[in-house]
């Protein structure tokens, strides 16, 4: 742990001014002095293991000879990290550790990328005396992207660490001892984990490997960019890595953007989209009752034309456009743009659609789309609060940071959740409650927390109210409502209050939930109470920004209201569609059929729209019903920015060229706009960006050149916080708890670690994880319905049935299930009934 | 961790009554970090370590199990196949490695058609190299279920073998 004061030491006669919390290693990376060292890490615990760090240290006239890895700095030492003596001890350590190493290089895929190769090389080691003795382990390759070869091991252990300690899974150990100790999964099972690659990433050698990259490439061969990740929220820096023109792999750096070298398995391996079969390469019309190829002169003509009829024919309400969360800001813009200035003010997105009270709630509240906070201020919380939320499915990287932070700080962690989500392996702080007992057991825990120190009831609606008035509730109340007995809730509470300051994260569950607004509301007061902060973070990577540039029927960008629109309307954009109202629908770079709730629904009411223009990088359910399909780029085909959950915007870069003749959305709006008789004066993404800058005020400063400008998060923070000591009434407060005998079991979908939005399913390696939907049933459960893991189950509602694979875990508890969603196969959204409040199904062998 | 359960029934071995692992944990509820009690337990309840019994372990005292095993295959103390009717320990320390006991034991093994540390498929062997048992004037010495003999040679260490195995069969 640092303490903050500084000190100044000397190594190699350079004198260095550190943290005085820093070890010698860490002081040696600041002087830009190389250390051979195999086994540290400053992001991980430290290990000590390899030796190779060896200096001499001096202190008060003694030398002794140190690991600088270990060593604390001390004011005024002289550190000396290449004398003769010193040299010779790292020959003699680089001996062993070569003699037990096979010397692959050739072959290797970590050469040229491989710590062992720079520190020999280094150390001058040429051939040692003692006999080279290599273990003759098999490869393991039993699973597809991660690579064993546990001959190249050099036992340093920082896999075994970023496993525990960051990604929090403890997949990998190390088994055995001695001579025959191995760094791998116990009795040798297949490797079965998150996948996230963080593992091969530390390894320092070749022994755990991206088994995709196979052959495809060495280090000294790629060209590499850094840009976003185009998943989820949390705006990891990916690094591409191409060789001639052609994408290979995505690794990260510990030193570029927010993620500090971790990313998901998304983000690492979920990048071969790109070149899927599934890309649309060229434009398309709808003629001859079947969609054909053509120019793009054409499309853009017959489509230009079809808008401006229905405009003339049905007035602009007829048109309207529903647009995904994963543009670019410059896209979003110019596409909300150019559809306003030709009278078009239906512009929605899906998350807006599924939950138009939630965001214009939110907005109300918050003064921005979201409550933000800058991911370096969570190590100033007092205590982690997850609510309803799988993090470390979720936001994969939230995850990882949040574990850091509770491993460095000793934050405590508290978990509540309708399921057995996990987050680390170890022993968790956990309530579980039921689903749609929500505000109750926050408003329980409020009771706890003695606002009103005497009374045993508290106020359901407003727990800063006089606790006597209705609705009130006492604990007994609360327990049986929520499931959670007193004690538990009690003992939440008292951590929670111990602790203090809690940042609470409510997840996709309550995101998704009918009464989510009241669920914020609830959880903000909480959070007001203890002095902390209330974070929902967004489902993709630029659902911050798509709002913030204005793609919603109620606010232009900068969150400028739209007059005489209804927050919260009556009938949707769907049902609009259904009746035949919506004449044109564009749709850009989503797919509502698959990854909209009741998709049924969704795909008979399109059907009643006469003319359909799809923007997309592949085919979709949505592409078949469109008249004309633009082919678009994807977010590595091209330069753009994204913003994420702190409001932080960071660009994207063009890593290879547009495949066939894709091109994005700006640049499509740019020459629909010439054919609509509007004309957009852009010669580049870049002046898109200029423009956003001038017209939305969270984005002064911003452009393509300014790079800084992605290491601040955007301005609207201000807005946020003054309203931040607001307290919130509940508005609903009756329990949406349904018995429904004939579907007993509730059900809960959301993404899985593997998958998200219309991206992942056109990743092979993605597929290869994860191929088909699943639901995670617990195993009391199972027993009673006679069912068994990997059994084909038909899962039905009262609404519609998909097939899945069953996958029997504790995650479930009684009465709960999980379901996976954007499979376009058996899309669980088509189980829900867009009138009900929870889903209940059954469940039974296919 | 995704997969515990799953991988439990995989590995479900019917023969062990597994209850016997929740009992040892009940008894042990307020324990807290460190493993190893928990696993000489077991040990002595079983004999060896029981795959399940690590699985089991592994998700109720929420250590991954890839640790627990780490640990479990570390001392050798800990055993993770079960023990035949018969142990069979043969010495190879400094005096009864002079007098030939790698012979023994390469007799052994090949006639169980086992490697060392394992058991025979018919339950009845284990064979074991160990260290200095302080029998250095029997040497080559061996136990058999924790009896010295000594002055073996391949020949009769086989014919043991083959008179236990006739006794154990009958
Ligand atoms: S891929 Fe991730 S979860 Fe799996 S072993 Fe490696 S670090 Fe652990
Ligand atoms: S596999 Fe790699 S990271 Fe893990 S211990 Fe071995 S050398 Fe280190
Ligand atoms: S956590 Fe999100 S942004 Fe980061 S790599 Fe995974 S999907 Fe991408
Ligand atoms: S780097 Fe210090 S011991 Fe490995
Ligand atoms: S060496 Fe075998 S008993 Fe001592």
């Amino acid at each position: 742990m640092s303490n903050n004061n500084m000190i100044t030491i000397t190594i190699d006669g350079t004198e260095v001014t550190i943290d005085g919390g820093k070890k010698i290693y860490d002081a040696c990376i600041q002087a830009g002095i190389y250390l051979p060292g195999l086994c540290y890490d400053p992001k991980l615990t430290r290990f000590g293991g390899c030796r190779m760090c060896v200096v001499d240290v001096t202190s008060r006239g003694r030398t002794r000879t140190k690991w600088a890895c270990c060593e604390p700095v001390k004011e005024g030492i002289n550190v000396s990290t290449n004398s003769e003596e010193i040299r010779k001890k790292r020959k003699v350590i680089m001996e062993f550790l070569l003699a037990a190493h096979p010397l692959d290089c050739p072959t290797c895929n970590a050469s040229g990328d491989c710590s062992l190769q720079d520190a020999a090389y280094f150390v001058e080691q040429k051939r040692g005396r003692i006999p080279i003795k290599r273990r003759n382990e098999p490869l393991l390759i039993d699973n597809p992207v991660i690579e064993r070869d546990y001959n190249k091991c050099i036992m340093c252990g920082k896999c075994v660490s970023i496993c525990d300690e960051i990604q929090g899974n403890g997949a990998i150990g190390f088994q055995k001892r001695g001579y025959w100790t191995e760094v791998g999964t116990p009795f040798r099972i297949p490797l079965k984990c998150d996948f996230c690659g963080q593992c091969l990433h530390v390894c320092p050698v070749g022994s755990f490997q991206d088994h995709t990259e196979l052959y495809k490439g060495h280090a000294w061969e790629y060209e590499t960019t850094s840009t976003i990740c185009p998943y989820c929220s949390v705006g990891c820096t990916v690094v591409a890595n191409v060789k001639k023109g052609s994408f290979v792999k995505i690794t990260s750096n510990d030193l570029i953007g927010v993620n500090n070298g971790n990313l998901c398995a998304k983000g690492r391996f979920g990048h071969d989209f790109v070149q899927a079969e599934s890309r649309l390469t060229q434009p398309a019309v709808y003629k001859h009752s079947k969609q054909e190829d053509c120019t793009w002169s054409e499309i853009l003509e017959i489509t230009a034309n079809n808008i401006k009829k229905t405009i003339q024919d049905y007035g602009p309400d007829s048109v309207a456009v529903i647009a995904s969360e994963t543009m670019t800001n410059e896209d979003a813009f110019t596409l909300q743009k150019l559809f306003r200035s030709i009278g078009i003010n239906n512009l929605q997105t899906l998350s807006n659609l599924n939950n138009p009270e939630l965001n214009s709630g939110i907005f109300e509240k918050f003064g921005a789309l979201a409550p933000l906070l800058d991911y370096n201020e969570l190590s100033s919380a007092g205590s982690f609060f997850f609510f309803g939320c799988d993090a470390s499915k979720e936001n994969p990287v939230i995850a990882n940071m949040v574990r850091v932070v509770m491993r460095d700080k000793k934050i405590p962690l508290y978990i509540a959740n309708c399921r057995n989500t996990e987050f680390t392996p170890h022993e968790e702080e956990r309530i579980l409650y039921k689903y749609g007992s929500e505000t109750h057991l926050l408003a329980a825990l409020m009771l706890k927390l003695s606002v009103f120190p005497n009374s045993e009831m508290v106020n359901v609606e407003n727990p800063f109210g006089s606790p006597g008035t209705t609705p009130s509730m006492n604990m007994p109340t609360a327990a049986d409502i929520s499931g959670v007995s007193e004690e538990e809730i009690a003992d939440m509470a008292k951590g929670l209050s111990g602790a203090g300051k809690p940042v609470i994260f409510l997840g996709k569950e309550i995101h998704d939930h009918k009464r989510s607004t009241d669920i914020v509301a609830a959880a903000t007061n909480l959070a007001n109470f203890l002095g902390g902060r209330v974070i929902l973070y967004r489902e993709y990577c630029n659902s911050q920004g798509v709002n913030d540039m204005g793609i919603s029927p109620t606010h232009l960008p900068n969150y400028k209201k739209v007059q005489d629109v209804d927050l919260a309307p009556a009938i949707d954009l769907f049902e609009k569609m259904k009746l035949g109202k919506i004449k044109t629908l564009v749709v850009a770079d989503c797919d509502p059929i698959t990854h909209f709730n009741d998709g049924k629904f969704v795909q008979e009411a399109m059907s009643q729209t006469e003319f359909i223009v799809a923007l997309s990088s592949f085919a979709t359910s949505t592409t078949k019903l469109a008249k004309t399909v633009f082919p678009l780029t994807t977010s590595y085909e091209r330069d753009g920015s994204f913003t994420n959950n702190e409001g932080r915007v960071q660009l994207i870069r063009k890593v290879i060229e547009p495949i066939g003749s894709s091109r994005p959305i700006w640049e499509i709006m740019k020459d629909l706009g010439s054919n609509l008789g509007i004309e957009m004066s852009y010669n580049n993404c870049e002046d898109v960006a200029n423009e956003i800058s001038q017209a939305v005020e969270a984005y002064r400063g911003f452009s393509h050149k300014n790079i800084a400008f992605g290491s601040q998060v955007a301005k609207y923070k201000a807005m946020s916080d003054e309203k931040h000591s607001l307290n919130f009434t509940i508005k609903n407060v009756e329990q949406t708890e349904q018995i429904d005998v004939k579907f007993p079991i509730t059900a809960i979908i959301g993404n899985s670690l593997y998958h998200l939005g219309a991206l992942s399913r056109h990743s092979k390696t993605l597929n290869n994880i994860e191929p088909r939907v699943s639901v995670e049933l617990g195993p009391d459960d199972a027993k009673n319905l006679e069912l068994n893991d990997g059994d084909e189950v038909t899962v039905k509602s009262k609404h519609g049935a998909i097939k899945a694979l069953l996958k029997v875990d504790n995650r479930s508890p009684i009465g709960v299930v999980f379901i996976t969603k954007n499979f376009e196969v058996a899309p669980a959204l088509h189980l829900i009934d867009r009138n009900d409040s929870v889903l209940k199904v059954t469940i039974a062998k296919s | 961790m995704n997969d515990l359960s799953s991988a439990v029934n995989n590995t479900a071995d019917n023969q062990i009554n597994i209850d016997h692992v929740n009992e040892i944990l009940d008894s042990n509820k307020d324990f807290r970090g460190g493993a190893i009690p928990v696993l000489q337990k077991i040990q002595i309840k079983y004999g060896y370590l029981p795959k399940e019994s690590l699985y089991l372990v592994s998700k109720r005292l929420r250590i991954p199990l890839a640790h627990l095993v780490g640990v479990a295959s570390f001392y050798a103390q800990f055993r993770m196949s079960p023990r035949g009717k018969y142990m069979i320990k043969i010495c190879c320390g400094t005096a009864c490695h002079v007098k030939g006991s790698i012979k023994l034991v390469d007799r052994a093994l090949e006639n169980l058609e086992i490697e060392a540390g394992e058991t025979s498929t018919d339950n009845l062997f284990t064979v074991e190299r160990v260290a200095c048992i302080g029998a250095c004037s029997l040497a080559p010495a061996i136990t058999l279920n924790d009896v010295a003999a000594g002055h073996l040679n391949a020949d009769q260490l086989e014919k043991i073998i083959a008179d236990l195995k006739a006794d154990g069969l009958s």
